[in-house]
């Protein structure tokens, strides 16, 4: 079965967003798949209407958060899932194998999955999705009781006001490149250990999101601790001076004094000549 | 009552404890909450202030890493006990009844048993 935006079928046919279509599809305890296209897009695996596991590139799963730590073994991963998913291949039984088998506690589970759903959402969130469709069952590690849609709306809403505090749009900000301020790595007195990690994690090429998945930690604590470090005056980010809260200064484009003019020309590469080195040049200047 | 919910409650029976909860120390997601309701429950609060005392300890010029918080009111004691580990740290935050708990007891059993509350 697949439910797709605009279609005519079901509670998908009238919302305006996937928050709304969660919620209808709450009320319906619909257990199925919403794939959410885009970027980064993602799966958002609903169970009975709760919200039971959301994967997505742009956070770490819980999947990458128990393999890349080494809490989980690749090995115990690949037997545990062939065993968890059933014959049909639909069923969610990764994680009581791998509690059954004292690979991991209940507890740890239930801890690593909620948070991954409620990282997996707000990175969902920095984009506006492109479309989304309705899918059936699939089988994946699950937040055992699940979670209210509502639940998590609201607790995306209050991240992305905390990140905007910050920087002003989240969505910018995650695909940002940080670098450490100068002076940062030459203080007398030592940082915080989660800061002085994301310090020397933050190499000019890396955003919000690389560091995060490079880490092992969720893109909202990553984010956040950022922002708070950039207000302690120990970060820059590439090409744009930090700044504590969202600017309000006039939206009106304004040329730079090194861009060429707006009906210039766009440079364009030539040919290489024999005898003559690269040649990056604009139009006039062709033979 | 899941297994976290179970996990936690083995600290409402040391004299005194009325509230645990397990928090996200970065993020202040609240994982689970047991005991009585309406004490300590906002774990967003509970994660800044740790956050807030681990920068300014720093500033000062402590060492070592942050062990837990211990805040007194003149109805109640609150512990949050940190929890390192892989990814974002983890609160365990207790609320006790000052004229019915011990205060020493509750800090030594938050630091030798947090470790079992994942488990």
């Amino acid at each position: 079965m697949t439910r797709t935006k605009g279609s005519t079928e079901g509670a998908s046919r009238t919302h305006r967003n996937v928050p709304a279509l969660l919620l209808a599809l709450r009320e319906e305890s619909f257990t199925g798949t919403v794939e959410v296209s885009g970027a980064p897009g993602g799966s958002i695996h609903l169970r009975n209407g709760l919200i039971a596991a959301i994967e997505t590139p742009g956070a770490p799963t819980a999947e990458s958060t128990m393999l890349r730590s080494g809490r989980v073994s690749d090995e115990d991963w690949t037997t545990a899932r062939a065993e968890g998913q059933g014959q049909d291949g639909r069923q969610d039984g990764l994680g009581p194998v791998l509690v059954a088998r004292g690979i991991l506690g209940a507890a740890e589970l239930e801890v690593i999955c909620t948070a991954a759903v409620f990282d997996g959402a707000f990175a969902m969130a920095l984009s506006t999705p492109g479309s989304w469709e309705v899918r059936e069952q699939v089988s994946t590690i699950v937040v055992p009781t699940g979670i209210e849609p509502s639940l998590v709306a609201k607790e995306t809403t209050r991240r992305l006001a905390v990140i905007a505090q910050y920087f002003g749009a989240p969505g910018e900000f995650a695909r940002t490149r940080i670098r450490p301020a100068p002076g940062a790595n030459g203080r007398a007195v030592p940082l915080v250990p989660r800061y002085q990690a994301l310090l020397d994690s933050s190499n000019g090429r890396r955003t919000p999101r690389d560091i995060a998945f490079t880490l092992g930690r969720g893109i909202f604590g990553v984010m956040k601790d950022l922002g708070r470090m950039n207000t302690l005056g120990l970060l820059q980010w590439e090409s744009r001076a930090p700044t504590g809260r969202p600017s309000t200064a006039p939206r009106t484009a304004r040329p730079s004094a090194g861009s060429p003019a707006p009906d210039a020309p766009l440079p364009r590469r030539v040919p290489r000549q024999k005898g003559r080195g690269p040649n990056i040049t604009d139009t006039k200047a062709n033979p | 009552m899941t297994t976290l919910e179970e996990s936690l409650s083995r600290f409402l029976d040391l004299p005194g404890v009325t509230t645990v909860a397990l928090v996200d120390a970065v993020t202040g997601l609240t994982y689970s909450v047991v005991g009585e309701a309406g004490e300590m429950e906002d774990g967003i609060e509970c994660a800044e202030l740790t956050t807030l005392v681990t920068e300014r300890l720093c500033e000062a010029g402590a060492t070592g890493d942050l062990e837990s918080v211990i805040v007194t009111t003149t109805s109640r004691y609150h512990a949050l006990h940190v929890m390192r580990r892989q990814g974002e740290p983890l609160l365990i935050t207790a609320t006790l009844d000052r004229q019915r708990s011990n205060l020493a007891l509750a800090v030594r059993s938050l630091t030798d048993h947090a470790e079992d509350v994942l488990a």
